[in-house]
């Protein structure tokens, strides 16, 4: 049994004395690191927008792992220079730490274990499209505690990691190049189908967005209300999905219009998909 | 050097390769691509046209001829001769696949001299016209050559009929076909309207590497209107065309132009072209050179430049000139047909100023000398490219 004295010692123990604590090298490390990752977090997004949209992926995921690295080393170079490391002093630490995250931060600790989490199960990467909750937009930045979401109306949106515990995360391309995009059209039920369908593949065909190395399908159903048709194709860019959703519907109604159908005007509430 | 040459037939287009760039080439290459990336500014021309004026346009035009292109014309003759004698149940169609930016239309220029009957394609505006379009009669005998099947359809939702048209009627004829197409327009059809289905196993031109631009340029620069010509690199006084007594080049500036110019014979030719000058330059050069005869004309080679396009957050630039390489030259008014959305009408001159594009009367293509750093720019941006 630890006697009163052994443990005075050991509490002694667990920090160095200030004067053995070299507080210039810590500072050193601190700024160090700080610098590193300003530096990583500056220059990598700065050249994923100006180089090549696959060189783009690999920059933006980089930024998350090289910090989580980099403040890993610190962790690690610094604790050993203000702790005196043994086993009881890892318990003692650990106990302590344990207790303060449990009251005081626990929600913030949960997002940066899910953080660490999600580096790993990877249900969300810069530069991936991911719709949480009803943001949509594309991740900019993967920080310890959250994520930062680019919408396409230009807001910026601070999804913590420990949503991933409570909510479901939609991944539109799951760090593929490119992800699907549907432009939907609907029309009154006159009208020749089997034409409507070459047409509006033809519109996707020759965007200037459309990706070759994937398919185009048209697809429709009827409902009470006359044709819903999906025409769901591939962009070559996945920044460019607004803009080929839009290319596809500007051409497609001229097409659907030059095929002599008429399209679908909602008098009662819109038609679901 | 130039009797090392394999068989002087085209090659299975799946075949195709870049041929390869020396390694101190691809590390420069790399290394000014990284620093461009951190300085490259939006208005920096593409290619200064001031560097040629020491050795004027009709000058180069007497010792570089404009490329007739001779060794793939006997190439495309070599291959159709060989196809001609196939074997019954052959397809009785041969698709030649080539690079962008033949200004020099190989495959027309063939057929004419071959006697072959060309078939031409209708004009651009009557591709979208809401009329039906009806093909010619394409039945009779002996080849029938369509040279350049990039001029049959738009990229437009109406712009498909004519060449969808033509690859059902060509697929139904029982007399030899040649079919000529630009790789990226090949490329796209095959999306499109599944050309490549139709038009099975194409050929391309084999190419162009050191040995090949070698043989083909000392044919180009001996001939009896200009006598003999030595092309000396302005750095050190080397001669370009010089071999060794094995038959090897003596220095890597084909090989760089090889890489370069991806093995595309009238690309390499402009750039060969552009890094030639004239006149008192590189006095220290001229004092190194030992070997010569005093009775020589001399041409200065500079060394390539490396061309980059100008970054630019406006996609309109990067669409024009992929719509540009998929249908050749078009006007100014096919060209906003085809790109997207409310396209910048101001995209035209911008190309033209930075040099990307070159005016042929009321159109516009890109230059063959932009070439490589067009598809390498287009391939980074994630663009869908051409075979070759």
């Amino acid at each position: 049994m630890a006697t009163a004295q052994d443990v005075q010692d050991g509490g002694v123990q667990l920090v160095h004395s200030l004067q053995d604590i070299r507080f210039w090298e810590i500072g050193l490390i601190v700024v160090g690191t700080w610098a590193a990752i300003w530096l990583v977090r500056s220059t990598f997004p700065y050249l994923a927008e100006r180089g090549s949209s696959r060189l783009r992926l690999y920059l933006l995921a980089a930024v998350p792992i090289a910090r989580l690295v980099l403040m890993v080393l610190a962790i690690v170079w610094i604790v050993p220079i203000v702790f005196n490391i043994t086993l009881q002093n890892f318990l003692v630490i650990a106990g302590a730490a344990s207790v303060a995250i449990g009251f005081a931060f626990k929600d913030y600790v949960s997002s940066l274990i899910a953080g660490v989490v999600a580096l790993v199960e990877r249900p969300y990467r810069p530069g991936d499209w991911v719709k949480v909750g009803s943001d949509y937009g594309e991740v900019r930045n993967v920080g310890l505690r959250a994520i930062l979401l680019q919408t396409p109306d230009d807001n910026a949106v601070t999804v913590p990691h420990s949503t991933i515990w409570t909510d479901r995360i939609t991944n539109a391309n799951d760090g593929a190049g490119t992800l699907q995009c549907v432009a939907d059209f609907y029309l009154l039920p006159r009208h020749d189908g089997a034409l409507v369908c070459a047409l509006l593949t033809d519109v996707a065909l020759t965007s200037p967005y459309v990706n070759y190395g994937k398919s185009v399908r048209v697809v429709l159903h009827e409902e009470p209300w006359g044709t819903h048709y999906k025409l769901r194709a591939y962009p070559f860019d996945m920044r460019d999905q607004f803009a080929f959703v839009s290319d596809l519907t500007v051409r497609g109604k001229l097409a659907i219009a030059d095929a002599g159908a008429m399209e679908a005007v909602a008098l009662t509430p819109s038609p679901t998909s | 050097m130039s009797k090392t040459e394999g068989p002087a037939f085209l090659i299975p287009l799946d075949d195709a390769q870049t041929p390869p760039v020396p390694r101190d080439e691809v590390a420069r290459r790399y290394l000014g691509r990284l620093i461009a990336l951190f300085h490259r500014e939006k208005s920096e021309p593409f290619i200064a046209d001031d560097k040629l004026h020491r050795a004027t346009l009709k000058r180069l035009d007497e010792i570089v001829a404009p490329p007739a292109c001779g060794p793939v014309l006997a190439e495309i003759g070599a291959t159709v001769g060989r196809w001609l004698d196939r074997q019954p149940g052959a397809s009785h169609i041969l698709t030649v696949v080539l690079p962008p930016c033949d200004e020099n239309a190989v495959i027309e220029t063939w057929a004419l001299e071959a006697g072959h009957q060309v078939f031409a394609p209708p004009s651009r505006q009557s591709l979208v016209a809401a009329d039906q379009l009806i093909l010619p009669d394409m039945t009779g005998s002996g080849i029938l050559v369509i040279p350049r099947l990039e001029d049959w359809f738009l990229r437009h939702r109406e712009g498909l009929r004519a060449v969808r048209a033509l690859l059902a009627a060509i697929d139904g004829l029982d007399r030899p076909v040649v079919v000529g197409c630009n790789a990226w327009a090949w490329s796209f059809l095959a999306k499109a309207a599944g050309a490549d289905a139709l038009l099975p196993d194409a050929v391309t031109i084999k190419p162009f590497d050191a040995v090949r631009l070698h043989g083909w340029f000392v044919q180009l620069s001996t001939s009896e209107a200009t006598g003999a010509m030595r092309f000396r690199l302005l750095a050190d006084g080397e001669d370009v065309l010089a071999v060794d007594e094995a038959g090897t080049l003596r220095n890597d500036y084909l090989r760089k132009l090889a890489g370069r110019s991806l093995g595309i014979p009238w690309v390499a030719w402009h750039l060969w072209r552009r890094s030639l000058r004239t006149g008192d330059v590189a006095e220290d050069a001229k004092a190194a050179m030992s070997d010569g005869d005093a009775s020589e004309q001399t041409l200065w080679v500079a060394a390539l430049d490396e061309y980059l396009l100008p970054f630019t957050d406006d996609g309109t630039t990067l669409h024009a000139l992929h719509a540009l390489l998929i249908h050749g030259p078009l006007t100014r008014e096919e060209l906003l047909l085809v790109l997207p959305g409310v396209a910048d009408p101001n995209v035209v001159p911008v190309l033209l100023r930075a040099g990307f594009l070159e005016r042929k009367g009321d159109r516009f293509g890109c230059r063959a000398a932009a070439y490589p750093a067009i598809r390498d720019g287009l391939e980074a941006a994630g663009f869908p490219v051409g075979r070759v």
